[in-house]
């Protein structure tokens, strides 16, 4: 049981199976996806004017780039570029003080978001290194060599998971919400609600039977059996590139870029 | 073949407020203080033609589904499936109730002052807005006569000559001074009260200060609020340079909808860019003097205590977008006998009177039963007078008052201050005697 976790840290593959090939190939298309997407988006901007009244600019990345920056940088502001970054952005305090409970949620939601993302990559990355022969270690190489990561990496899991089920109950029983919902709202929470499960059943069926199970990942095994690691791991990680980065420029993670640029454009502040 | 053209456009969009519609996260913050959605939603306003509405489709009035709409209707024409295989034509009666939901707004921006994403929802609106015009969807109801009526420079359609019929003949009024009054067609023609009280205070308070008369042409916020800007460039450029002929250093200003407009909009205009002068709201200007020691207190030289509990209705235009909000407070603390309340909404986070935005002239009830709603907000911290720095705000609440069984009476700050100062207000006789609001 234990071998087949003996040389991978993504909890893809052993021994280089095609699960770590469809994931490699997967994670490149859902980067051009992302990137072309985006690409499009500021195209579709840049049909825009550079000013009040002023001609349409025929979809030119470089005139939106041109304005947006001007407006960041507009010395009109009353707070500076990185005041708006930390207080606007990353600590969102207009949400704050509209609402605590909505700040909860949307805290969880985008650290958690972050957090998980920062940690696939770096261990994506250890991996690479891995099977290039420059980093290999015999025994179980994540939780042994990289515990913390582990452990924050289940921290913000459920981080994110505490948020995306705010945003579930919020629609469940605020009525003025979920009157309000679309299926624009519901693909962004159902998707985050899909990833954020599948990588808790992923985790479970990895450690299952194992030494590094616990009652909490055993419940989330649900009782599968540790050699479908690999295949649970790649329905989780295809379905992450997905949603959380091929489906950015198309859908309503759109405001994960858009929103941030339109507080630096406007200056920030409460 | 020729490409079909989208059913929303991107002209007058700019590069800025297309992404600001892509980056609204509809958390619906907004639908719990706009005022529009308010009205619609207790069903106190049912918009024309939409009689029977679910609480759904009530919300097709609020910013976040305007947004919304917006987004939808422009990714047909613009989006990845538009530039593969064309734009999806949207019917035009889709389009239609759309721009008659953006036109179901006073432009009054809390939604922008709560947003979260920092969207200026007021600008995404009036670009909307000058977009339904140039594709003949807009305006709205009687805002169509604007137009016509400016052919006249004012708003009245009344005789240019008159701009200063109401002006009192003990007034004196330089030729040439760094000051200059902006009066707005309101106070010339239907408020000449504030016009009169605005002079007589600047003149008690030995304030050198020169007037364009018949060179004052509308400042054009009726037009820019309702996207109707053909005459925009040329009235602000007019009335700029008869700035600059006078010499004019600061230009101030007793209408909250002229001080925006000036403030926000004319540079927008202006073929020179920035303004080459200063402009400031009056309370503005006399809380500088105050501060730099040009004026004090004691030259105010109180003769009448109010002796009134008053309460300060903060006109969108000056407050939240151009975020004057101490300087009138100041000056009402300086009215001897005012008992000054503040109402539960104020500042930032004032209520809408409902004037404003073109609503006033194109759908006149909703106006009215968001100035009864503001009334009530002053009685409900007793106040017995509601005071404003803007004349068209004075318009509704004083309709909104008419309307109601209240005691609570209205005066402009300008006719506070004036009356407390023992000033005399009477108009001189002139062709508008009658017309007076």
């Amino acid at each position: 049981m234990v071998e087949h976790m003996a040389e991978y840290y993504s909890g893809l593959s052993v021994d280089n199976t095609l699960t770590f090939g469809v994931a490699l190939v997967m994670g490149f298309i859902a980067v051009i996806a992302c990137f072309g997407g985006i690409l499009f988006q500021m195209k579709k901007w840049g049909y825009g004017s550079a000013g009040y009244g002023k001609e349409g600019q025929k979809g030119s990345i470089g005139g939106f780039l041109k304005l947006l920056l001007s407006q960041i940088f507009d010395k009109k502001h009353e707070q500076g570029v990185l005041t708006t970054l930390v207080m606007d952005i990353l600590i969102q305090r207009r949400i704050l003080k509209r609402s605590v409970l909505r700040w909860v949620m949307h805290i969880t939601i985008f650290w958690g978001w972050i957090m998980l993302f920062v940690f696939s990559m770096g261990i994506f990355v250890v991996e690479l290194l891995s099977k290039a022969g420059i980093y290999h270690a015999e025994v179980h190489p994540l939780v042994e060599n990289f515990p913390l990561i582990v452990t924050l990496n289940s921290v913000f899991g459920y981080v994110l998971f505490i948020g995306v089920l705010i945003a579930i109950a919020r629609r469940l029983f605020i009525k003025e919400v979920r009157e309000g919902t679309t299926f624009y709202d519901l693909f962004l929470i159902w998707g985050l609600f899909v990833i954020v499960i599948t990588g808790f059943i992923s985790e479970g069926i990895r450690y299952a039977g194992t030494e590094y199970a616990t009652a909490l990942t055993d419940l989330w095994s649900l009782g599968i059996s540790n050699t479908a690691a690999p295949p649970a791991a790649l329905f989780h990680v295809v379905i992450s590139l997905l949603f959380c980065v091929a489906m950015i420029p198309f859908t309503k993670y759109i405001h994960i870029i858009a929103t941030p640029l339109s507080i630096l454009a406007h200056g920030g502040g409460e | 073949m020729a490409r079909r053209e989208p059913s929303l456009t991107t002209e007058r969009f700019t590069t800025s407020q297309l992404l600001e519609i892509d980056a609204c996260t509809r958390c619906g913050e907004c639908l719990n203080w706009c005022p529009v959605l308010e009205e619609i939603e207790e069903e106190t306003f049912t918009p024309e033609g939409r009689e029977g509405m679910t609480d759904k489709q009530k919300m097709d009035f609020s910013p976040k589904n305007k947004l919304t709409g917006m987004r939808e209707m422009l990714n047909k024409g613009y989006g990845l499936r538009a530039k593969l295989f064309g734009p999806r034509q949207i019917p035009e009666d889709d389009v239609l109730k759309l721009k008659d939901e953006i036109y179901h707004c006073t432009t009054c921006g809390i939604c922008s002052t709560v947003c979260e994403a920092s969207i200026n929802t007021v600008e995404i609106w009036e670009s909307f807005r000058r977009n339904a015009v140039m594709h003949k969807r807009g305006p709205y109801g009687k805002q169509t006569g604007f137009v016509d009526l400016l052919a006249s420079h004012n708003v009245f359609a009344a005789d240019q000559e008159d701009r200063l019929c109401w002006v009192p003949e003990d007034i004196e009024i330089k030729d040439k001074a760094d000051v200059a009054y902006f009066t707005g067609c309101t106070a010339a023609f239907r408020m000449q009260r504030v016009g009169v009280a605005t002079t007589r205070v600047l003149q008690a308070l030995d304030i050198p200060f020169t007037m364009l008369g018949p060179e004052e042409w509308c400042c054009v916020s009726v037009l820019i609020r309702t996207g109707q800007l053909e005459l925009a460039e040329e009235f602000v450029n007019h009335n700029v340079n008869a700035m600059i002929d006078k010499g004019v250093k600061t230009v101030i200003y007793a209408c909250a909808g002229c001080h925006r407009t000036s403030r926000i909009d004319w540079p927008k205009f202006y073929e020179g860019g920035d303004l080459p002068f200063e402009i400031l709201a009056i309370s503005e200007y006399m809380d500088r003097l105050l501060d730099d020691g040009t004026l004090s207190e004691s030259d105010f030289d109180w003769k009448n205590p109010l002796k009134k509990r008053v309460t300060f209705h903060d006109s969108c235009h000056t407050g939240r977008h151009c975020g004057v909000y101490d300087a009138p407070r100041r000056i009402y603390d300086m009215v001897p006998g005012a008992e000054f309340v503040e109402m539960a909404r104020t500042r930032e986070l004032q209520r809408c009177c409902g004037a404003g935005g073109g609503i006033k002239a194109g759908v006149s009830d909703l106006a009215l039963k968001m100035a009864q709603k503001r009334v009530q907000d002053a009685e409900l911290v007793n106040a017995d007078i509601i005071t404003c720095t803007c004349p068209f705000c004075r318009r509704n609440i004083m309709d909104g008052i008419n309307a109601m069984d209240t005691n609570i009476i209205f005066k402009d700050q300008q006719e506070i201050l004036a009356e407390a100062m023992g000033l005399d207000l009477t108009l001189p006789d002139n062709p508008y005697i009658d017309k007076q609001m």
